[in-house]
């Protein structure tokens, strides 16, 4: 089991995270992989410079231990925060998308747009259409 | 008169930034910042030694993550709370059981929130984390006793006021060392004895300004979706 450490689940979280986000069709699903891409990101960079039997790095530490390198963990620190960042930005903008196309399917939101391209004037037509479908949907 | 003063401080952030660059090179450097792991302990006086990288040898990527963050804040707001002053939304009770537990936690989690910021240079924790323990924990407070109450209570506290002056303070405390003929970015306050809640004061200081900001922020995105998609 000497495979089995943080870097290959890293690599492992990372296929995952990145084969949902591109063939998954959800939005939010989308977020949620890219999430778990960052993730694996940071699991990736924490365990490169740690051994099992490295001290964490606050002192004192016990004599004659090596100590795991404060470098990455600290510019990891960086990522979790701009992970934060982006994911709430971007729920806000799937938020929006959602509210003019009512749907989180990306392959219909793009439909959707390039009808509006096409014909700028038939889009209040197509709001009321949805607008109606939701209200059966509802009932 | 408002506008003007918000352009003047505008300018004066970006270019209090840019300067950290140029007058950092102006300056001559001190010998050595990062050597050995207990060099970087001494020079910074945090024993913890993620802090004193973070807050420390590298606290320009720091000032950039805040600055990151803010602009995400921003963003949200802008987008959110233009939208929901249209249409607000109703909303939905929480459960007994619920109101009652989160009464009982938020206290307890506000005070962790407080105690992981302010020891962040001695054990695992800082502002980042503190920051977002305690903004867990107005969340939970929101769950007893109410958004609207949370946010009432808070903005009568001026909290967006101090949210807009705490990146001004952060850069503040970057670059005031030059004062002092020291260069941009190094310690503000004299470094004291190691391994004590005020053996490093200005990493103390920035976990604390730190903490407040990513707590405030945090508050602000959450009341924003709050108000959005109705209580939680």
């Amino acid at each position: 089991m000497d495979w089995l450490n943080g870097t290959t689940i890293a690599m492992l979280l990372f296929a995952i995270g990145a084969t949902a986000l591109i063939v998954r069709k959800d939005l939010v699903v989308k977020l949620l992989a890219l999430g778990l891409v960052n993730s694996s990101g940071i699991l990736f960079l924490i365990s490169i410079r740690f051994r099992p039997e490295m001290e964490a790095p606050i002192l004192p530490t016990r004599a004659g231990m090596p100590i795991a390198d404060p470098l990455p963990q600290a510019l990891v620190l960086s990522a979790i925060v701009i992970n934060f960042a982006i994911l709430a930005l971007s729920l806000v903008f799937v938020m929006l998308l959602v509210e003019r196309y009512h749907s989180t399917d990306c392959g219909r939101i793009e439909h959707a747009v390039e009808v509006d391209r096409a014909a700028p004037e038939s889009r209040s037509a197509r709001e009321d259409e949805s607008a109606s479908r939701q209200d059966e949907e509802a009932r | 008169m408002k506008t003007l003063v918000r352009n003047i401080l505008a300018v004066v952030l970006s270019l209090a930034v840019f300067g950290i660059v140029v007058f950092d090179l102006a300056i001559p450097e001190e010998p050595a910042r990062v050597d050995d792991s207990a060099l970087l302990a001494a020079t910074t006086g945090a024993p913890n030694l993620v802090s004193a990288v973070y807050l420390g040898a590298r606290l320009y990527d720091t000032l950039f993550e805040v600055l990151v963050f803010t602009v995400a804040v921003i963003g949200v707001r802008f987008y959110l709370l233009r939208r929901s002053s249209e249409a607000p939304s109703a909303s939905i009770p929480e459960s007994h059981v619920l109101q009652a537990s989160a009464q009982i936690l938020y206290p307890l989690i506000l005070i962790l929130g407080v105690y992981l910021t302010c020891f962040g240079h001695l054990s695992p924790g800082g502002g980042f984390s503190g920051g977002v323990v305690a903004a867990s924990g107005l969340l939970l407070c929101v769950m007893s006793i109410g958004a609207d109450t949370v946010y009432r209570r808070l903005s009568g506290a001026g909290i967006e006021r101090l949210e807009w002056a705490l990146p001004m303070l952060i850069v503040a405390a970057c670059v005031l060392p030059l004062a002092f003929a020291r260069p941009a970015l190094s310690n503000l306050l004299p470094v004291g004895r190691a391994g004590h809640l005020f053996g490093s004061p200005s990493i103390l200081l920035l976990n604390v300004l730190i903490g407040l900001k990513v707590l405030i922020g945090s508050w602000m995105v959450l009341y924003a979706f709050i108000r959005h998609r109705g209580e939680i």
